[in-house]
């Protein structure tokens, strides 16, 4: 119960940070960055926030679903740009998996960063 | 005795959780699916869950406005569970702190090309300005594109799905790409899973092993969090270098 609390106090703080400072990061992406930074400076409540992330967390795609589901309003959007979309999305996966790799692959060759120190 | 049958309809679907029902009863299927499909990426259950979904609604005429709102209970919870996020996120971090350095580069570098080049490519094929920002955040968890292309003003269900196509192109395409890519190191096919294919990708990296699964794990968080901060700043830039 104290991890809902803390969870749900995180996420209002969030949107009240996100609303005061007028930024354009989401509340709950604000929310969840303090959360970050509380379990990085407290111990309290550790075990607590654990266990109800972790019943919270694998229910996700059913909070998801209802949103995906309004897709079926916008059935013309995506019929006139389905070809757009398609090659999009592709490509551009293949562009960030391929980035990504060859980015990494560059860290690991310098050593002074660290990354070779396991 | 006789039955109200129409009447006993009626107080099921109108019922404030007959949206909630629907969205249970659809996704319990769709991971039986997945399952007995022997966890074949393709019949992804969030994929198969929504489809069975819309399927649900046209069979029985029902309205997208009225099965959400008997659903707001699910999407209520939608902050809270993005909130949780920084827990997994803590959590791997622990495990991958002596590497903090290059992986904070690679995401933010990774988070800036993911908005850059998919926004480019979508403009270049003709894209309009509101399908570029339910483009632009296609490379985060779910949760928080959905969030992201709410505040950008991009077509929210529509993001989710490319979302969710996008983590499954991760999981199918990533062991050839590891090949031709000569990627052998675990730490960088985790983290290149979690950056390209989020959520899925991050599963995908478990099945790999559990040090791909923690970098990919946290690869994710951050990246979510990275996009976040710089899609505001990006985005007004790229409107203006692309039209």
């Amino acid at each position: 119960m104290k991890g809902l609390l803390i969870i749900v106090f995180f996420q209002l703080l969030g949107e009240f940070i996100s609303a005061l400072v007028n930024i354009a990061i989401p509340g709950p992406v604000v929310g969840m960055v303090l959360l970050l930074v509380f379990l990085a400076v407290s111990n309290a409540g550790h075990q607590s926030i654990n266990q109800v992330a972790n019943r919270l967390l694998p229910l996700l795609p059913l909070f998801i679903i209802p949103t995906s589901v309004g897709v079926i309003t916008q059935w013309d959007l995506v019929k006139d740009n389905i070809l757009l979309l398609s090659v999009s999305v592709i490509v551009s996966f293949i562009m960030l998996f391929v980035f990504a790799a060859l980015l990494m692959k560059s860290m690991q060759s310098m050593r002074w960063l660290g990354f070779n120190k396991k | 005795m006789s039955f109200n049958w129409i009447n006993a309809w009626y107080a099921v679907v109108t019922h404030p959780l007959s949206g909630v029902l629907i969205t249970l009863f659809c996704y319990q299927l769709a991971q039986w699916i997945y399952r007995y499909s022997g966890f074949l990426s393709l019949l992804h259950p969030v994929l198969v869950g929504l489809s069975l979904v819309i399927a649900v609604l046209l069979v029985f005429d029902i309205s997208y406005a009225s099965y959400i709102q008997s659903a707001q209970l699910l999407s209520l919870l939608l902050g809270a569970a993005t909130v949780a996020l920084a827990v997994p996120l803590y959590n791997h971090f622990h495990r991958v702190r002596s590497l903090f350095w290059p992986l904070l580069l690679t995401l933010v570098g990774s988070a800036v090309f993911a908005v850059v080049s998919v926004v480019g490519l979508a403009c270049l094929l003709g894209a309009d300005e509101k399908i570029l920002m339910t483009l632009a955040p296609k490379s985060v968890t779910t949760p928080v594109a959905i969030i992201l292309a709410k505040e950008i003003g991009g077509y929210v269900p529509l993001t989710a799905i490319i979302v969710s196509i996008t983590g499954i192109l991760g999981a199918v395409l990533a062991q050839p790409l590891f090949k031709i890519l000569g990627v052998k190191d675990q730490a960088t096919k985790g983290i290149v899973l979690g950056i390209s294919a989020h959520a899925v990708g991050t599963a995908k990296a478990f099945e790999l092993s559990s040090e791909a699964g923690a970098f990919a794990g946290l690869a994710m968080g951050l990246m979510s969090v990275i996009t976040a901060l710089v899609l505001p700043l990006l985005l007004p830039l790229l409107l203006l270098l692309f039209s």
